[in-house]
Order: C-alpha cells, then structure tokens, then sequence
C-alpha cells in the first residue's frame, strides 16, 4: 500500500499558503463561554484571544488561514464549561500529511 | 462483583477486566494526563520529585540495563539561564532557517528547504513555529516550571538505551500527573548538548548524552481533563483475513 506520493515525499512546502494546510479549528459555544481565559493561556499555539466589552468577553480563534493550533485540545481540558473543543485535525499537506486517522472521538470503553 | 461495601468504600477495580467497564485509575491518569504549560509559582516539595523519580527507575529497560540518569535543576538561576542559552540557539537557527523573518530572506528560504530534507522531523511546521516563538522571546521552554527534570542517556546500554530513557520518563510523567503535578516534555532540552560548557556543566561527558526533559509542576488552573482525540486505524489480522478497526 502507497501512502505518500513521490511527489508528496519530495514536497515541503512553505505552509504560508492556505491552501496546503488545514491548521486545526476550534468552536467556542458563545453562551456557555464565561471569558475566563484559561484556553487562552493554556494554548500551545497562540491561536485563541479574548474579545468582547469588559465582562462579556469570550473566547475567539485568532482570523488568520494559517494558525499555529494543532488541535490538541488543551483547550477544550481546561474549560471548566465545556465551552470550546477542537473540530477537525490540524493536516499539513504533502510531505507531512496525515494518515490513517480519522474523526474526533473522546475516549472509548471497549 | 464488587459488593455494595466495596462501592461505598470507594474500592476500585484493578487487574481485571469486564466490557464496558469504567477507567480504572491508571488508565484514568492515562487518559487526563495534558501536557501543561501554565505552573505555580510554588516549589514542589522535594520528597514529591524523589518519588516520581522513584516510578521512573522501575521502567522496563533492554536487558535490565537502566541505562539513564536523571537530572534535578530546582534553582530558578540555573533554569532561566539554560532558557536564555536555548534561546540564544534558536535566534541562530531563526536567522538561519526562519524565511518569515530572517534579514538572508530568500536564502534563509532556500536553506530552509534543503534542511527539510535533511532533518524533516526538525522542520516540522509545529516545532519550526515554536523555535521562531522561543527566538523572539514569546515562548519559555520550561513554561515557567520550578522544577526540571533531565534524563540523561548512558549510550553504553543494550539495544537502544534511548528508548528504555523515554519510557523512563513517560513513568516520571505518568507519576507525576497521579500525584497532582503538572508536567510537559521539552524536547528542547536536548540543544544543551551544542555547548561544549554546558556538557561539562551537567555532566552530559560520554557515554553520557541527553535525551529530553520533563518541566514539573504545579499547574494553574484545571488542566487535567479528557478530551476527543482523532480515532486511528488498527489493522488486524486474524482468522486467516485482514481488517480495519478504529
């Protein structure tokens, strides 16, 4: 079975362009989100902030294509309102793409 | 069974298993374990990082060699100056390698590329975003831990000496997390050994090498917790067919 390409192996790109990385994405629900910051802070990737008047801030994921979140959803661990989790996985293209795995599922009792 | 005593005592299952069954305590610790970067201010207690360094010599080693040796820097001078020498790397790699920001523009591209090839495990976008992070001074590598702890590698050991190191250290972390720390591992801890002043510092002299380092403490906040993570594809041969679980 070929997982990569040769042209996949032999390609490093940039990742500054969009449109060769899925960067992870992050939801907040803005009812339940009470603008503590603690995602903010615990962010590997500098992706959230807070934004909002005072004493209605909440959580937001920085506007740009290309963020630094890997969907390590250290975020959603530390809420302590089940506010924000990660959708989706973090998939650089080409050389580093990601392989065999799949949606995301909390863990199982089997 | 579990009587109805045993529930109320709060007696829990262990080394048995039936389907469907709640997280047992150790898987619990597997699974709600995160790595923090967020601690105290507050000193961990001396006897608490004796024990956790308890749990890593009893990690299983190739050939019962225990090849490792640990590493304890509790003196916030020495932490910050081992970060400011990390950092120090990392300005030369990002003014090397870094085509966002580097004044070589697209040279600094160009080598970029060419060490991608080389070392595309380094160039990985992930740890290539937190060396720009570090060079600018936004990211401490020990996150502000009071306590670091250093496995070191005696290269001497049977097979792969630093495999039996990482497992050792995965036993301090899982330790650790059970005993109300806070831990991450810092992979950038292995730059120390670059510095000719630095490997006579720590002792890092062969057969003696780094393998990485684990930040300790206690975390701000509740970070501990179980998340949803990206299911895998098992594949599994039996019966004579293969087939794919996740």
């Amino acid at each position: 079975m070929v997982y990569l390409t040769w042209k996949d192996r032999l390609r490093v790109p940039t990742y500054d362009d969009p449109s060769h990385v899925m960067t992870g994405k992050v939801e907040v629900d803005a009812e339940l989100c009470n603008g503590c910051g603690m995602c903010v802070k615990v962010c590997p990737g500098s992706a959230l902030y807070l934004e909002g008047p005072p004493g209605g801030k909440k959580a937001r994921m920085v506007a740009r294509p290309v963020t630094d979140c890997m969907s390590c959803n250290d975020c959603a661990a530390v809420c302590e309102r089940d506010a924000i989790s990660a959708r989706g996985g973090c998939d650089y293209g080409f050389y580093y793409r990601t392989l065999f795995k799949r949606d995301f599922v909390p863990p199982r009792r089997f | 069974m579990t009587t109805e005593v045993e529930e109320r005592s709060g007696a829990v299952e262990m080394y048995s298993w039936h389907e469907g069954m709640d997280f047992n305590p150790v898987e619990k610790v597997i699974l709600e374990r995160r790595s923090v970067r967020r601690y105290q201010d507050r000193q961990v207690p001396e006897k608490l990082v004796r024990r956790v360094c308890e749990a890593g010599r009893f990690a299983p080693t190739a050939g019962n060699c225990q090849a490792f040796k640990f590493v304890v820097i509790r003196d916030p001078a020495l932490i910050d100056e081992i970060e400011r020498f990390v950092g120090r790397l990392c300005r030369i790699t990002s003014f090397l390698l870094d085509w966002r920001s580097s004044p070589l523009g697209r040279a600094a591209w160009l080598l970029a590329q060419a060490t991608a090839r080389i070392v595309p495990n380094w160039l990985h976008p992930v740890p290539f975003g937190a060396v720009s992070l570090i060079a600018q001074g936004k990211l401490k590598v020990f996150h502000g831990a009071p306590t670091i702890v250093l496995v070191l590698i005696d290269k001497r050991g049977v097979g792969y000496p630093e495999k039996d190191a990482y497992i050792c250290a995965q036993n301090i972390i899982l330790a650790a997390h059970s005993l109300g720390l806070g831990t991450c591992w810092v992979g950038f801890a292995e730059m120390l050994k670059y510095s000719p002043a630095w490997r006579r510092r720590l002792g890092l002299r062969w057969p003696l090498g780094i393998g990485m380092g684990i930040a300790l403490g206690y975390p701000q906040g509740q970070p501990d917790g179980m998340v949803a993570r990206e299911l895998h594809e098992i594949d599994w041969f039996e019966g004579g067919e293969k087939r794919t679980v996740y």
